[in-house]
């Protein structure tokens, strides 16, 4: 296995210490995403792989290079790390054009060369036409491109990008996306690029490493990260909506399932090969899709073993998706729900020709799809 | 539609007094609400009257009066030095050459000084936090506000012949500064380099560090981002505080005449000049004329940068930069 980079930070910051071990290896894809909140150390982190700052203590290396180790007292200077940084708001050069800006990395480069590597980044990023101008005079997918191009130019071993497409309209930063997503594949280059955008990290990411308070809870592929997070914690980052704490009452050794007890109901989960089988009486949390339990009117036989009826106390409209809030059994609360459920606009349009006049349904768990988290 | 228009109809007639000047006639008020005004109908631009705001009034007046105060001066030095042929007069005699070769010598060497010292100075107070730090900015703020009679104490017993330093160079190089055109210098430098001092600091401070964080990861050694990032950006402000440095030097006169002296063609620069014209021989017409001079040169420099900087030298500049705002 040969390691992309490999970094371990630890840094005190003002709110908390960073503690983070991060690495990125050959077959395990190429784009690493930094997921979670603001203000969780993910800037940091980038700046001590790029050299901007300095960790207290720790490991840095990109490639074969170790760039920084805190036992040897080696430091590269930023200079010398060979990083394609990109910070947040671009810092693009205002005074310099944009054909200065990105030949910037290009001052120790032969003439011809460097000539030709700049005309082959305009070519790349479409920037034709733009070469004379100033960044101020850009639109800002259009400085995007042109920060690409700069930190791109000098050939670095690893791109490192910090939320380049937040200050962007949603249509352009779709197609941005698309672009790196294309571009670091072609380039053959390992990206660490953070966001707190859920559909972007899913989008861009081969793995994801969710960040808590300088800490990272969960370093996996991004399917294993979605589907399957290994701590609440990670599941409430992720956005996950249906969460049920409960104890195990009875396991089924050989159909590798559990009956929980929450307080909403007792459910049926199966447990995954590569995980181990809660005994009785320890503490687990489901979790839900909402995409994936289905809804149905109280006419239809079911044959699942997690069977509820309930009734649906609010719904929201998503374009071509809705979310409903739904209430097991009789009460009948507006605050509150027990569950949200995703349905498609022809699911939606379909249950509203079956509507009964109170509002009754019932749905069903299928027990693969409810994800058990220790703890 | 039809709702609103009968409710103001109503209305109008229970308030029959309207505020002139509005439509006050009913049917037209009417007929206005019941149509709808489309696009095309005001094509025309500057239908209504603009009314100046009285308060302007007020504030114009009392504007005038400063303004007056300060230019009226100026212009009566100007017109009594055409008035009495002053200025043809003593533009030539040596004493006002030979003050005004001095002073623009001595502020160029200030000038000089203070950009080669001070700017490292100022980048390394708009970079690094370190102990002390509020003690030292506001060290730098003092030769600002001090009578420049303290400043020129202060380097008499420093430099001066008896001082702390004047004395050992005295006796280890034979040096004496006091009184001398190097003296001059040095007291306009020290209530001047400030100026220069605080505006290149305020301009490196507001070159974002995440430019000069991008030219290193390119690869760009320090001395490279400094002349190719970080001094174009604050280019205005260093020109600025330069500007500002130069024309306090130019005015110096309180620190020279107590630590330099008095001499003609040796410490007797403009300002010290137009005193001694008006104590000694000269008289009015040759204080008058060393005054004018004085004003002339001020302006066209201060002229000079204004236009400088508005065109070429911040093009980048210009107010339609969108501010990217970081995230703290």
């Amino acid at each position: 296995m040969t390691s992309l980079f490999h970094a371990v930070i630890r840094k005190q910051l003002k709110a908390f210490q960073l503690e983070v071990e991060l690495g990125l290896d050959a077959n395990q894809g190429q784009v690493l995403v930094l997921f979670g909140p603001s203000g969780s150390g993910k800037t940091m982190t980038l700046k001590c792989i790029a050299g901007i700052a300095e960790p207290d203590a720790g490991f840095v290396s990109i490639g074969p290079r170790t760039v920084f180790d805190s036992h040897q007292r080696l430091n590269v200077r930023l200079s010398e790390r060979k990083v394609g940084y990109l910070p947040q708001n671009y810092a693009l050069f205002p005074h310099l054009t944009v054909n200065q800006n990105i030949a910037f990395g290009l001052s120790r480069w032969d003439r011809g060369r460097a000539n030709r590597r700049l005309n082959e980044l305009v070519r790349l990023m479409q920037l034709e036409g733009l070469e004379k101008r100033y960044p101020r005079e850009l639109s800002g997918g259009q400085q995007q491109r042109v920060a690409f191009a700069r930190a791109l130019a000098p050939q670095p071993e690893i791109l490192l990008l910090d939320e380049p497409f937040a200050a962007l309209d949603t249509n352009i930063r779709a197609e941005l996306r698309q672009n790196l997503a294309l571009l670091s594949r072609d380039l053959g280059l390992p990206v660490v690029f953070i966001t707190h955008d859920l559909e972007e990290a899913y989008m861009l990411a081969d793995r994801i490493a969710v960040y808590d308070q300088g800490h990272v809870l969960q370093c996996d592929t991004r399917t294993e990260v979605f589907y399957h997070p290994t701590s609440v914690q990670t599941a409430q980052l992720l956005g996950i909506k249906n969460l049920w704490e409960g104890r195990v009452l009875e396991a089924n050794m050989a159909q590798r399932l559990v009956l929980v007890r929450t307080a909403h109901a007792d459910v049926w989960a199966s447990v995954r090969p590569s995980q181990f089988l809660p005994p009785s009486n320890f503490k687990v949390t489901l979790s839900m899709r909402p995409e994936n339990i289905k809804i149905w009117p109280m006419s239809a036989k079911l044959d699942s073993p997690n069977c509820y009826s309930g009734h649906v106390t609010g719904e929201v409209a998503r374009g071509s998706r809705y979310t409903l809030f739904f209430n097991l059994g009789e009460a009948l609360s507006q605050a509150e729900h027990d569950l949200e459920i995703e349905v498609t606009a022809q699911e939606y349009a379909a249950m509203g020709q079956q509507q009964s006049t109170s509002n009754i349904w019932q749905i069903s768990l299928d027990p693969a799809a409810i994800h058990l988290i220790a703890a | 539609m039809e709702n609103r228009a009968t409710t103001t109809a109503t209305d109008n007639e229970s308030e029959p007094e309207l505020p002139t000047g509005f439509a006050s006639n009913e049917t037209e008020r009417g007929a206005a609400l019941a149509w709808s005004p489309r696009l095309a109908d005001y094509a025309q631009a500057g239908q209504i009257r603009r009314q100046l705001n009285p308060n302007v009034l007020w504030l114009m007046l009392a504007g005038m009066a400063m303004l007056l105060f300060l230019v009226l001066p100026l212009l009566a030095l100007l017109v009594r030095s055409v008035a009495t042929g002053a200025l043809g007069t003593f533009l030539t005699t040596p004493a006002v050459v030979e003050a005004l070769k001095l002073s623009l010598i001595t502020t160029a060497l200030t000038l000089l000084v203070a950009v080669v010292l001070g700017t490292p100075l100022a980048y390394l107070l708009a970079r690094y936090r370190f102990p002390g730090y509020r003690v030292i900015d506001t060290a730098l703020d003092l030769p600002m506000v001090l009578p420049p009679a303290v400043a020129g104490i202060a380097l008499l017993i420093t430099l001066g012949r008896r001082g702390w330093v004047g004395q050992w160079l005295d006796q280890q190089f034979n040096i004496t500064v006091g009184f001398t055109t190097i003296a001059v210098v040095l007291a306009q430098l020290f209530v001047a380099a400030p100026f220069y001092i605080k505006a290149a600091k305020a301009g490196f401070e507001a070159v974002d560090s995440s430019l000069e964080s991008v030219a290193a990861s390119l690869g760009s050694s320090s001395l490279r981002i400094f002349w190719r990032v970080t001094v174009p950006l604050c280019l205005p402000a260093l020109l600025g505080g330069m500007v500002m440095t130069w024309a306090r030097a130019l005015g110096e006169f309180g620190a020279t005449i107590m630590f330099a002296g008095n001499f003609e063609g040796k410490t007797q620069t403009m300002p010290l000049a137009i005193y001694a014209a008006l104590e000694g021989s000269g008289g009015l017409d040759e204080a008058v004329t060393l005054a004018v001079i004085l004003v002339i040169v001020s302006f066209v420099v201060l002229i000079t940068f204004k236009l400088l900087s508005r065109s070429g030298l911040a093009a980048w500049n210009s107010p339609n930069v969108e501010v990217v705002h970081k995230k703290v």
